[in-house]
């Protein structure tokens, strides 16, 4: 015991100021997201909206929506952007060698005809088989391509996007009507933006009309429960907080909004890694940090899009163990701007932050649930003062939880009824109780994997969203 | 959208349970340090464990007590607002009709947002003699006094109000409130108030000097361009004595001088149209491509304009010839054709697609060329772009149609 006692006091020593700055971080973080969600609330202005679509102000948007095997959702999500409230716009379905009808469903439903069509090819894809037009919607443009990934079918859809704005969506996602308008607003009143985030909440559990969220209830299954809980955490105060901070490092790929030449600058989304969206912005704050210019990457709150969450145990564990590997992607790419002061606040903090507390923390936790079953076991642990750590750090993972769940009780659009609170508040409490070990547990291991599983994603079951009543067929001409 | 009541309290709550619990940790982790390390007696460390546990605790209660009772309140405030507001609206339909009583002031919030909503809907005299109404009910003064209150959120929640409303009592105050508010967006609420309220002006000696008024404090408010030329957009018809103001002052910021180009383009405003050819030569090629633009939106290229649409077409920039190209649909034609032919052969793919659109919007000639170029044009990749376009278009009428010979 005397051998060891030194370093058992440096590991505890260790533990204790992580978990001191992390809940402090998390803290400052918390509050400045929430902050920013109160200003935003009361510095929006429906009567701007308004003249916005009145006078034609907005700037056009080419809406891009990569699609791999999505046959189950994609005509309803397809319908739901193609009834956006935007003046002008286009939709591009990128189909990334689908091996399902995810094509033949899109042809069936739109009526699309093969139509050859010239683009810049400004980033290099792979290639683009077909492309087809729509007889029903001039605004719908939909390519076939060979398999690349979600990466390259982005970028083979930039290729053919003839807009100054351009929105990256996930195929399972379903935008609030005005969610387009909302967020480039800030396109328009400044220049200095080059993208925007906006806030993704989860759709399971939510009714549909017209391929529109028409009511909410709180989903049926505690998985799904605890992502809604996550991701309030992560939009209302997490990505608010850095972008107030001017320092937002992931627009998630469910939802961002771009300047298209900025993009096309630096190369378009890189196909190299599972985190397209979070490589994207970081490559976006370096291009510009080392070009001097001044530019603004922003989380903006209120447009909300909804998209699917995995609602089997399976499911999530693949999808966080692919977020995490491509976390480590993105940060070991760009392993240079960590605690280098050419980039400012995002070199120091921002970038350190996500490598100590995002990319290390599973290794972190998991390392300290070993020690902690060891030190029960050899004896070396106050199994009374382990005890109350525990409970302590429950708490406050359940205070963080509480603090997203009231910002998400301010929107207009929140679960409506008391028991869909309640069953949030409880979710609050169990999600520690197994939930997040698990989780920790295959970000743990996927630690591990960044090397031998580079790119991969693994297949995702969507259950889908309801399709609108199908259109009537046109009438000869 | 986002409830506007209790956030506040909300924040101030968090606020201070965070402070509670940051201070909390930092002694514990003190504490703890000292313990680790012999400093400190393990009875001192259970409680001060047990302390920061029953705090967080506490915490945690306070946050879940206000989600709740803020939900129920929420709930049954809402439902109770929306009847509320039906009934104001009746209120108001009444006064205007003068089948009823001018509300007294001070009005609940649902009598003000019927109100203010009723005044949006209605357009023309309808809507001027409805603000007179609701001035005469002491709506304007109540706004204008929220206006000069040291809160921000009342502040802002006026702005709006006068926005929708549109006094024409409340312009200067709002013009004051341009040159003098501290944030940004308070700036912008009341440009855009301003602008709106302006638009509303009969034409005449007012709208004159409102616009003369107007036109300064944009050009001094540090707005950023964009929401500059939205402002200019916002005021229709009180636009043009607006524009002819800023635009002639020398020293006027180049994003600004762009905005205004642009908004001439926007609202068409033919008898303003020299002011884009006067700077479509600027050293600025932003400012170049806006003028082009602008020209190409109006339809007229005024006195030697053309010549710059011409010089531009072989403009170092791409955008800049992107616009030329666009403009360009506007020179005599048989200037315009073989320019647009050349145009096709550009080593931008941007420029080549205008060259094109303007080749289509030209009519007969211009599809004629389009026709010609697909088939026998000596660039490989203008032959692409003007069939791609004679294919674009006649899917857009639905008319067959494609080049003449073969497509590349």
């Amino acid at each position: 015991m005397t051998v060891w006692h030194p370093l058992v006091v440096a590991a505890e020593l260790a533990v204790l100021g992580y978990f001191a700055v992390l809940n402090v971080l998390y803290t400052l973080f918390g509050y400045l997201g929430l902050r920013s969600v109160v200003t935003e609330a009361r510095q929006q202005s429906e009567l701007a909206l308004k003249d916005m679509l009145e006078r034609d102000l907005e700037m056009p948007v080419s809406i891009l929506v990569p699609a791999h095997n999505e046959e189950r959702t994609i005509v309803a999500s397809v319908h739901s952007m193609l009834s956006l409230h935007y003046p002008e716009f286009e939709v591009i379905v990128a189909c990334d060698g689908p091996t399902d009808a995810t094509l033949q469903r899109l042809i069936d439903a739109f009526a699309l005809v093969e139509e050859p069509r010239l683009y810049r090819r400004a980033i290099a894809t792979r290639p683009v088989l077909r492309t087809f037009r729509s007889l029903r919607h001039p605004n719908l443009v939909v390519l076939e391509k060979e398999n690349g990934g979600k990466a390259d079918a982005l970028n083979a859809a930039v290729n053919l996007a003839r807009y100054p704005l351009i929105a990256a969506l996930d195929a399972d996602s379903v935008l609030d009507a005005e969610a387009i308008l909302r967020a480039s607003r800030r396109f328009l009143e400044d220049e200095a933006v080059v993208a925007i985030g906006g806030t993704i909440r989860p759709l399971n559990g939510a009714e549909f009309v017209d391929g529109r969220v028409s009511a909410l209830r709180v989903p049926r299954r505690w998985v799904e429960r605890f992502q809604v809980l996550e991701y309030g955490r992560a939009f209302f105060t997490g990505r608010s907080g850095w972008s107030r901070f001017g320092a937002l490092l992931i627009i998630s790929g469910a939802f961002g909004l771009f300047r298209r030449d900025p993009v096309v600058e630096v190369g378009g989304f890189w196909t190299g890694t599972v985190c397209e969206d979070m490589e994207l912005v970081v490559r976006l704050h370096r291009h510009y940090r080392e070009m001097g210019v001044p530019y603004r990457i922003l989380f903006t709150p209120d447009p909300i899009c909804w998209t699917e969450v995995p609602s089997t145990m399976r499911q999530l564990r693949r999808q966080r163990n692919r977020w995490h590997r491509g976390l480590w992607e993105t940060l070991w790419r760009h392993r240079d701007m960590i605690w280098n002061p050419r980039y400012g606040r995002l070199g120091m903090l921002a970038m350190p932050y996500f490598l100590v507390f995002e990319a290390l923390a599973p290794v972190v936790e998991v390392v300290g649930y070993v020690v902690l079953v060891l030190g029960l076991a050899f004896d070396f642990v106050n199994v009374p003062f382990a005890l109350m750590f525990v409970g302590l750090a429950v708490l406050f993972g359940m205070l963080l939880s509480q603090v997203a769940v009231g910002v998400e009780t301010m929107l207009l659009a929140r679960y409506p009824r008391v028991r869909d609170r309640g069953l949030l508040l409880l979710a609050a409490v169990l999600e520690s109780l197994g939930y997040r070990q698990i989780l920790a547990l295959e970000r743990f291991a996927a630690t591990f994997q960044v090397r031998r599983r580079r790119g991969e994603w693994g297949p995702m079951r969507r259950t889908g969203i309801p399709a609108p009543q199908p259109e009537p067929e046109p009438s000869p001409v | 959208m986002w409830r506007r009541y209790g956030d506040a309290a909300y924040g101030l709550l968090v606020l201070t349970v965070f402070t509670v619990e940051v201070v909390t940790l930092g002694v514990l982790t003190v504490l703890f340090s000292m313990g680790l390390l012999g400093r400190a007696p393990g009875a001192v460390l259970g409680e001060a464990l047990i302390g920061a546990v029953g705090l967080t605790g506490l915490a945690v209660l306070a946050l879940t007590l206000y989600v709740l009772v803020y939900h129920g309140l929420t709930r049954s405030r809402e439902r109770h607002q929306a009847s509320q507001l039906e009934a104001w609206t009746e209120v108001w339909v009444r006064a205007l009709y003068r089948t009823g009583p001018l509300p007294p002031m001070p009005l609940p919030r649902p009598g003000l947002r019927a109100g203010l909503e009723m005044r949006e809907l209605l357009g023309g005299e309808d809507g001027r003699a409805f603000a007179g109404l609701l001035e005469r009910a002491g709506v304007g003064d109540d706004l204008l006094a929220s206006l000069r209150s040291r809160g921000r959120v009342r502040r802002l929640e006026a702005l709006d109000g006068l926005g929708w409303a549109r006094f024409p009592s409340a312009f200067n105050p709002l013009l004051d409130h341009v040159r003098t508010a501290p944030s940004e967006v308070e700036r912008l609420m009341a440009s855009r108030a301003a602008a709106r309220t302006l638009a509303e002006f009969p034409a005449g000696p007012e709208r004159e000097s409102g616009a003369a008024a107007f036109a300064g404090t944009l050009a001094r408010s540090g707005l950023p361009a964009g929401a500059a030329g939205e402002m200019l957009l916002l005021l229709d018809k009180a636009a043009p004595p607006v524009l002819e103001r800023p635009l002639a002052i020398p020293e006027l910021p180049v994003p600004l001088l762009r905005a205004g180009v642009d908004a001439i383009g926007r609202l068409g405003l033919v008898d303003l149209s020299e002011v884009p050819a006067g700077v479509a030569a600027h050293p600025d090629p932003e400012v170049r491509a806006s003028a082009l633009r602008a020209m190409g939106r109006i339809g007229t290229l005024p006195g030697d304009a053309g010549e710059s649409v011409v010089r531009s077409l072989h403009d170092d920039i791409e955008f800049v010839r992107v616009q030329a190209t666009r403009a360009a649909g506007l020179l005599p034609r048989r200037t315009a054709l073989p320019a647009l032919w050349n145009g096709l052969g550009d080593p931008s793919w941007w420029v080549r697609r205008a060259s094109a659109e303007s080749l289509h919007r030209l009519g007969e000639p211009g599809a004629l060329t389009l026709r010609q170029a697909a088939a026998r044009h000596p660039d490989r990749f203008a032959r692409d772009m003007a069939a791609q376009v004679l294919r674009d278009a006649a899917a857009s009428t639905g008319a067959a149609g494609g080049p003449e010979e073969g497509v590349a």
